[in-house]
């Protein structure tokens, strides 16, 4: 079954900068697809474009049937909830507790009017607790943020993008700014969530044997235009420099 | 671990960037073209400022100058008592025909001789005198049969205790002996060793002898530290309150928050029409439920129950209209016990300011010294009760163009895009209009206009053309940039506020409010948050956009972006404004008093205008020991919050 559906999508900047141009693919459901191009390739942008923190420009996106695309504020809150994102800088606020943190991937569910006075269910406290667990950081629940470190503030990232009972993960460069030994570990957990949980999983990736070792299926951007989509192991040599261009090498 | 290179592209070789040089002689030329308009600015300023060294060099302005510095280093703090010490002489006037003598003057050590011994009337004499301290200021007096002192002179001993002055004597001419008489006074008790001086008066109510100690706090000094007591409080509910509305004002002028907010057209009209309806029905609740609340006893136990127990109710309620996800429930249920909540609420707090009205007024009749506790309350109820139809009105207005957002987005389900665009460009023709209305009544309140058609009817209409303009133009794009609007809207209110001085509100608030430290703390409340909010928003734009993009990405509201992402990240930096604006709130309040805006400013200025020097001298220095303590007090707080 199709999870997601992108049809001829298209991103232009304010600036006239072309992002994204004419992209369409599919992605079903349970499937680990790997998302892979140069830097400014539109790879974010197009992450972006499906739970519309941008609003592409034109095209359609269409999730188990539903137009986010033309989706209104309040659907686009039922939509949001049900797809975790898992960014490349963490995005996790500093000040708070680690708790509060993922406590924060509740508040689709959560009324606005309970979250004024910062309360949030029992279950949902226990839900993060659990999802920390699985993490490996219940002990640091307490924590505040900019005191773990960054491994581990990006698997509280990932705790935050479970505790959404998402049946969709977007997952934004998530070991770029971390080192390879750590990378994969956060790889695994995503991985995990894939093949134990059955969520679909969108991960755009600078390296191409992580692409081999998680990737189920690939596409790849060059210039906000899709180049390729298959299999990682069907990326051989002038494949990857049609992706990468003419002057890039491969090392190791 | 696999990864890719890329060659770097070729770089085009880079221009070479030849710093401007000028010629020596050119370079000379704008030197002194340069220093030529320094001079002609200069000497116009001089001009302009009147810089005027003659007065600073007369010798009565250097003195009065050297005066107030003087007195600076003696403020008046204490007040002694004193003993008075009479050296007197015999006089004759007019000089008998025989001649005078007179016995040698009478007083312990020090002694007086008059030349010569006798005069006629308005004789001028020499008065000299020996054995007095040092130093000390001495009244001569002439003192007549009838016992009456008449001052001729003023002379001060010099260091050996000597003195000569001349004196012109009155008219008096007796046949009985006369007295010439040096007074001094002296000081009893100093600091350390205070005396207890007897008045020989009795209090009228305990029949005791009123007994003054020496020395003891002047009243200069008692009026001082009430004076500076009244500021730095003046300052703390400026800046609390100001603070406070400063607060939820300031996200509403950041423009990171406000840039994306995107609009249906037709949500946009909807909401604005239904603002002033929801105001007018929340002020009509609030006087309705009011009079509710008004038919009750006015019992302080009674009005306490009803609260709470409304309260109670109300919660019940909010709870079931609010319930935690999964739990179904009819819509038309949740709306119902919605308004029930709300109704609750408001008569809740209808009748908790009752009962912080009557119960303040009891327990401020019972509590003697805590009186002001009790009077706290009561006035805290007067407050809201002067503002409950205000804020119930604004509620209720919130809340309806919310429902009427909520509203659009089902019609815009149901309907055909066409449809949808017409309904859009006639809603926000009926926003333009209401707004214009809105400025005509405004325009007709300040011109004093009683012509309907010039503040109604002909700006419904502009209103409506307008909007319908614009409603055509957002239809086509189907958005409006609503955000900016509103940011743009409080920045230029923030900015044309700020720019008014809070000694220019004083003068306002003084005319309406009458003289006093309530003026001044209206006026600097208000400039704090003019001055706050602007603070407060830019550190609202300065945060990491990061958490705000993760949070929103789980679904939340914007409210709980705000909440979540926002404040944990602003909490420092606006302790550390609030700290340094109430620094600066206690600077401004020592002067607001100089416009009547109560405080030690108006003690300070009294003083001033009555030449009384070393009564201001204590204010100065009251402020200075203050400021510099809070200048302290919130650097230090400042270094541990941020």
């Amino acid at each position: 079954m199709t999870m997601l559906r992108v049809e001829n999508l298209t991103k232009v900047y304010d600036d006239g900068t072309v992002a994204l141009k004419d992209v369409s693919f599919e992605v079903p459901e349970g499937q680990f697809l790997a998302v892979i191009g140069l830097s400014g390739s539109g790879k974010s942008t197009l992450l972006r474009c499906i739970n519309r923190l941008i609003d592409p420009t034109e095209g359609r996106i269409l999730w188990k049937g539903e137009d986010i695309t033309a989706a209104n504020h309040e659907d686009l809150r039922n939509i949001r909830r049900r797809i975790g994102m898992v960014f490349q800088n963490f995005n996790l606020v500093h000040r708070s507790k680690v708790i509060t943190n993922v406590l924060a991937g509740r508040l689709g569910y959560t009324s606005p009017a309970l979250s004024v006075v910062n309360r949030f269910s029992r279950k949902d406290r226990e839900q993060a607790m659990v999802s920390l667990e699985r993490v490996g950081l219940a002990e640091k629940a307490n924590n505040r943020s900019e005191e773990l470190s960054g491994g581990q503030q990006q698997r509280v990232g990932i705790a935050r993008a479970m505790v959404q009972d998402p049946e969709m993960i977007l997952a934004d460069e998530p070991v770029a700014s971390l080192d390879p030994v750590l990378a994969h570990s956060i790889m695994q957990y995503l991985e995990a969530i894939n093949h134990d949980d059955g969520v679909t999983v969108l991960c755009s990736l600078h390296f191409l044997d992580l692409v081999h070792r998680y990737g189920q299926r690939v596409i790849a951007l060059n210039e906000g235009r899709k180049v390729f989509e298959g299999l990682p192991s069907e990326i051989d040599d002038e494949m990857f420099k049609e992706i990468y261009g003419r002057e890039a090498e491969r090392v190791g | 671990m696999a990864d890719l290179k890329t060659t770097p592209a070729k770089t085009p070789p880079r221009e070479e960037v030849k710093p401007k040089k000028l010629r020596p002689v050119r370079r000379s030329l704008w030197m002194a073209i340069g220093l030529l308009a320094g001079f002609v600015i200069y000497a116009y300023g001089f001009q302009v400022v009147n810089v005027n060294l003659d007065t600073i060099g007369d010798p009565v302005r250097q003195g009065r100058f050297a005066n107030i510095i003087r007195a600076l280093g003696s403020p008046d703090l204490l007040t002694y008592e004193t003993v008075a010490t009479n050296v007197d002489i015999d006089f004759a006037m007019p000089c008998p025909a025989d001649g005078f003598t007179a016995a040698a003057s009478e007083g312990g050590a020090a002694t007086i001789s008059i030349d010569p011994p006798c005069a006629d009337s308005r004789g001028i004499v020499t008065v000299s005198g020996e054995g007095f301290g040092s130093n000390e200021p001495i009244n001569i007096f002439f003192v007549p049969p009838n016992g009456i002192e008449l001052r001729v002179a003023q002379v001060r001993t010099n260091a050996d205790g000597v003195f000569s002055t001349e004196a012109q004597l009155p008219n008096r001419p007796d046949e009985q002996v006369q007295t010439i008489r040096a007074k001094t006074r002296e000081r009893v008790g100093s600091i350390f060793n205070p005396v207890y001086v007897p008045t020989g008066q009795t209090n009228s109510e305990t029949g005791e002898e009123i007994v003054l100690r020496s020395p003891r706090w002047s009243a200069n000094a008692e009026a001082t530290w009430r004076g500076i007591i009244q500021t730095i409080f003046l300052a703390l509910l400026a800046t609390t309150v100001g603070t406070i509305i400063a607060m939820p004002l300031s996200f509403l002028a950041a423009r990171n928050l406000m840039s994306d907010v995107r609009i249906p057209v037709l949500n946009v009209g909807l909401a604005i029409v239904a603002l002033p309806v929801g105001a007018v029905l929340g002020y009509a609740a609030a006087s309705g439920g009011g009079g509710i609340v008004d038919r009750l006893p006015g019992s302080a136990l009674l009005l306490g129950a009803v609260t709470m127990v409304l309260v109670w109710l109300g919660f019940r309620a909010l709870r079931f209209a609010v319930p935690l996800p999964d739990t179904e429930r009819p819509r038309w249920l949740r709306v119902g016990a919605g308004l029930a909540a709300a109704a609750a609420f408001l008569l809740a707090s209808q009748s908790a300011v009752r009962f912080m009205e009557i119960g303040g007024a009891q327990a401020a009749s019972v509590l003697g010294p805590l009186a002001f506790l009790g009077t706290f309350v009561q006035r805290l109820g007067e407050i809201m009760a002067l503002v409950f139809g205000v804020l119930a009105g604004l509620a209720a207005a919130v809340a309806l163009a919310i429902f009427a957002s909520k509203l659009a987005y089902a019609i815009a389900k149901n309907v055909g895009p066409g449809m949808n665009q017409v309904l859009s460009v006639v809603a926000v023709g009926l926003a333009g209009a209401a707004i214009a209305v809105g400025i005509g009544q405004a325009i007709a309140w300040m011109y004093q206009i009683i012509d309907t058609t010039a503040t109604v009817v002909i700006p419904a209409a502009i209103g409506a053309v307008l909007g319908v303009g614009l409603g055509v133009w957002g239809a086509m794009r189907g958005q409006l940039g609503a955000g900016l609007g509103i940011y743009y809207i409080f920045r230029t209110f923030f900015n044309t506020l700020r720019s008014i001085e809070a000694l220019i509100l004083a003068l306002v608030f003084v005319v309406w409010v009458g003289l006093g430290a309530f003026a001044g703390t209206l006026a600097l409340a208000l400039h704090t948050i003019a001055a706050n909010a602007k603070l407060y928003s830019e550190q609202v734009e300065s945060i990491s956009s990061g958490p705000l993009e993760a949070v929103r990405a789980t679904g939340a509201t914007r409210l709980q972006t705000v909440i979540y992402a926002v404040v944990p990240q602003i909490v420092a930096p606006f302790i550390a404004f609030t700290m340094y604006r109430w620094d600066i709130n206690v600077r401004m309040s020592t002067i607001i008093g100089f416009v009547g805006g109560g405080g030690i400013g108006l003690i300070l200025q009294q003083n001033i205008n009555q030449l009384n020097y070393r009564g201001a001298a204590a204010q100065i220095l009251a402020i200075a020991i203050v400021v510099a303590a809070m200048d302290y007090v919130s650097s230090r707080l400042r270094e541990r919050y941020v």
